[in-house]
């Protein structure tokens, strides 16, 4: 046995680490920008790249995969050398991961703002961003596991257990929920849709959070709170247990976000019962988190690191308590596209993800660089700051939330809508809109404060030496069981699992893909046709300005909602819908059956200033679909892509697509031109007209049609009909 | 107040009305049937990918007990705590460090 002397690679941590502070700011004043602009809606600016709905995916990305993506990659650099006694096992690899990851950052931001978007939430990236995910991800995993691989401990800590299972799994989930079809270079559309479509992105959504926000996040609980406190974890049993039960129960819960929509009831059943059982693993691991101060309960008063590691696991807990029970089918219905979820969220975001973050930094600064922090009197003010901005934003969005479901559902004496005026429900909240304003203005100051510390710190610091380190070697040293060459065996299933993950999932793909397509003749409701060229543009136009962000397509089955919507929405009505577009939250009243329910020009109008047609909304104005022209360069390319995912369009229609769209424009213009709009035959208004004046009303030609084979469908038809 | 008008007029009506509003409790119930059967083949996928998941991670956690990774549950937390303080870092790293983390009473 020979010890060997080695260096940690510090420089690639403090990257990561100067790189979380940038994009914390970044991503909060974005959320704080979007949050003004719920409260007024002339802070959109009237610019396109400014509008809310073009805004939140990129604070939504800002803030998960730029701000705490960089603080847990951050930790896991810092950590995983020490836990494993070697350097990072490439110097190459760690920078590429770096540049790269912030290079998808800045992609982001390039597109996001200018309406080039998948509209799949927290996947909003378009298919050569996905790609570069992917590839950027990969030479982190090659990097993790050869770390493994050259390891001096042969126990592996089970903070590393987090790493491997987050590392394998969030592979998993991009590649499945980023499989689309390009159609341009900054195009494509999903190869599934509608409620499949729904079902993929929530089974990423979810474990999006779980993986990348959270099962990290609980590795980096265990090393940097066990570290920070001088103490070892409570129980290193409880911390294994913890990890099993966790990535196991995790990936089943995606369904609880589409409870009472098209999706079948015992996938949403499926979901809620997985989403409860969460309950134990979670606490298990919040317990081990907070006794591990037991015995220096005392330090946690005076040192600002120790509470927020208190504060971080605490909301932890509160938000995986929240979780399960906003997954509860009959709390969900009323939950369900309110801001409760955004409060929910945000307790995990600010509390859990931000908080162990700056306890992180806070305790990194001074090994990295070598010095103490310079005002350690703000390290407790941003404490304090960010613990109230956090509880204003949560209680506002907790208020906002219920009184809003509430609204929705109030029905009077004699069975009408107390709120029959959606515009009342929503105008109810906007004290609550300034409220989280504030709340998250504290939070972002607590953050500056933090940027200002750091700065104030490291200015002019000397470059520190990599830590040096020694560990004896396992080379030739037999482990238990085994000799001399399976040394090389044991660290083998490691990249085993990542191969074999990988290749069993092309193998998938590869099988079950085309049995998908061929499966086309799947029952539909024969009165649910393709949409023509002109709607598909209208749609990408949807898809483009984000309305998906606001509004819903899915009105679930209560009478508080078919008697302000209209028929409830079945999984049938989807099944042309590349991506489909359910929405999480309504900001505004839900628009599948908004078809056929206001003339052409009540359109345009409100698409030029909200306000004109609906007072005091806080829709944002689209002005330039008034103005822009509609594009038809990849029309035919468009038809032929959703040809190809299995939408049965005739050669006929993709050969004449452009001339088709061009009559179908002439006759909306015409329609337009006689409330004197003139001109908006080759505007993009036009095509957004003819998308949302389809929006649900096929299953209302069944009547006309009298479709003999779909009873049921046709009565239903019948019966909105009368209602409109 | 637009909508709670629209939703008065609807149900001012007649014995129709009410006639089609029965007619839509029977028919609500024929369609969730029917909508259950439809459109999901996703989950040939989606199935299959999370049993591959449970799965891997069941022959993870098998190689983890046979690697002998959980037959001390005391010493690795205990372990982790050390590192760090075994070589010299340096003059102002190392002062630092004396300062601002105090060495473990249970483990120096």
């Amino acid at each position: 046995m020979t010890t060997e002397s080695f260096r940690y690679d510090d420089a690639i941590v403090r990257k990561f680490l100067l790189a979380t502070l940038l994009w914390a700011v970044v991503g909060m004043l974005v959320g704080l920008l979007i949050a003004c602009q719920l409260a007024d809606w002339r802070m959109n600016l009237g610019l396109p790249w400014t509008t809310f709905s073009r805004l939140r995916p990129l604070h939504t990305n800002a803030v998960i995969f730029a701000f705490v993506g960089n603080s847990l990659f951050m930790g896991i650099y810092y950590s995983t050398q020490r836990l494993l006694k070697t350097r990072m096992f490439s110097g190459a690899l760690s920078n590429i991961h770096f540049w790269g990851w912030q290079l998808i950052i800045v992609s982001a931001a390039l597109t996001l703002p200018f309406g080039i978007t998948s509209s799949k939430e927290y996947a909003e990236l378009e298919w050569p961003i996905d790609i570069a995910i992917a590839v950027i991800w990969v030479v982190f995993a090659v990097n993790f596991f050869g770390t493994l691989w050259v390891r001096r401990e042969r126990h592996i800590y089970v903070a590393i257990w987090f790493y491997i299972a987050s590392i394998l799994t969030v592979a998993m989930l991009h590649i499945v929920n980023s499989l689309e079809l390009p159609v341009t270079f900054l195009k494509s559309y999903p190869i599934f849709a509608g409620v499949q479509d729904a079902l993929v992105q929530w089974w990423y959504g979810h474990n999006a959070v779980a993986f990348f926000l959270t099962t990290p996040i609980l590795g980096l609980m265990y090393y940097f709170v066990p570290k920070a406190a001088q103490r070892p974890v409570y129980s290193y049993r409880l911390s294994i247990v913890h990890f099993w039960s966790l990535v196991f129960i995790y990936i089943w819960a995606g369904p609880h976000h589409l409870h009472y929509t098209a999706l079948p009831d015992w996938l949403q059943v499926l979901g809620m019962s997985f989403s409860l059982m969460l309950l134990a693993p979670s606490w298990g691991g919040m317990i081990n988190g907070l006794l591990t101060l037991r015995g220096a309960w005392d330090r946690v008063r005076t040192d600002p690191i120790l509470k927020m590691f208190v504060v971080a696991v605490t909301f932890y807990g509160m938000a995986t308590f929240e979780g399960p029970m906003l997954s509860i089918r009959s709390v969900n219905a009323l939950s369900h596209y309110t801001d409760w979820t955004i409060g929910h969220v945000h307790s995990g975001a600010l509390g859990w993800n931000g908080f162990m973050a700056f306890a992180i930094i806070y305790w990194l600064v001074p090994r990295l660089w070598g010095r103490e922090m310079k005002y350690p009197g703000l390290v407790n003010a941003h404490f304090w700051m960010g613990t109230i901005g956090i509880l204003i934003y949560v209680v506002a969005m907790w208020v906002a939330g219920i009184t809003q479901g509430l609204m929705w559902r109030a029905f009077d004496a004699d069975g009408f809508l107390v709120y029959g005026n959606f515009m009342e429900t929503v105008l109810r909240l906007i004290p609550m809109y300034y409220l989280r304003a504030v709340g998250g203005a504290v939070y972002l100051g607590g953050v500056l404060l933090m940027v200002f510390n750091v700065w104030a710190t490291v200015k002019g610091a000397q470059p520190v030496p990599d830590t040096q380190d020694s560990a004896p070697s396992l080379k030739g040293v037999p482990a238990p069981a085994h000799a001399g060459w399976q040394r090389w065996l044991e660290a083998r299933p490691m990249h085993f699992a990542l191969w074999t993950l990988i290749a069993v999932a092309i193998g998938g793909l590869v099988q079950l893909v085309p049995m998908i397509m061929a499966k086309s003749n799947v029952p539909t409701i024969s009165s649910v046709k393709p949409y023509t060229a002109l709607e598909l543009e209208g749609r990408d136009i949807y898809v483009s300005e984000g309305c998906y962000v606001c509004h819903s397509q899915m009105i679930r089955p209560f009478r508080a909602e078919t008697e302000r919507y209209g028929e409830y929405s079945k999984a049938g009505e989807f099944i042309y819908d590349h991506p489909f577009q359910f929405g999480s939250r309504r900001l505004g009243p839900d628009l599948h059956r908004v078809g056929g329910k206001y003339p052409n020009i009540w359109h345009y109008r409100h698409m030029e200033d909200p306000r004109a047609t609906s007072p005091g909304s806080i829709m944002p104005s689209y002005h330039w679909l008034l103005e822009d022209s509609l594009s038809t360069s990849s029309t035919q390319a468009k038809l032929k892509a959703m040809r190809t995912l299995g939408v049965p369009y005739t050669q006929d229609e993709i050969d004449n697509a452009v001339p088709r769209l061009k009559e179908q424009a002439a006759a909306i213009a015409a329609d337009l031109n006689q409330a004197g709009v003139n001109g908006a035959e080759d505007k993009q208004i036009v095509a957004l007209i003819a998308y949302l004046q389809r929006l649900g009303t096929d299953i209302k030609h069944a009547t006309a049609a009298a479709a003999p084979a779909l009873p049921p469908i046709a009565e239903t038809g019948a019966q909105t009909a009368e209602k409109h | 107040m637009a909508g709670r008008r629209a939703s008065m007029v609807r149900l001012s009506g007649d014995a129709k009305g009410i006639r089609i509003r029965l007619g839509a409790v029977v028919e609500f119930r024929r369609t969730r049937t029917r909508d259950r059967a439809m459109g999901l083949e996703v989950l040939y996928l989606l199935i299959p990918a999370s049993f591959v998941l449970a799965l891997a991670a069941l022959a993870f956690f098998v190689w983890a007990i046979r690697a002998g990774q959980f037959d001390d549950l005391e010493t690795p937390a205990l372990r982790m705590l050390d590192d760090e303080s075994a070589v010299d870092t340096g003059p102002a790293r190392g002062a630092a460090l004396r300062e601002s983390a105090p060495v473990n009473p249970e483990h120096p």
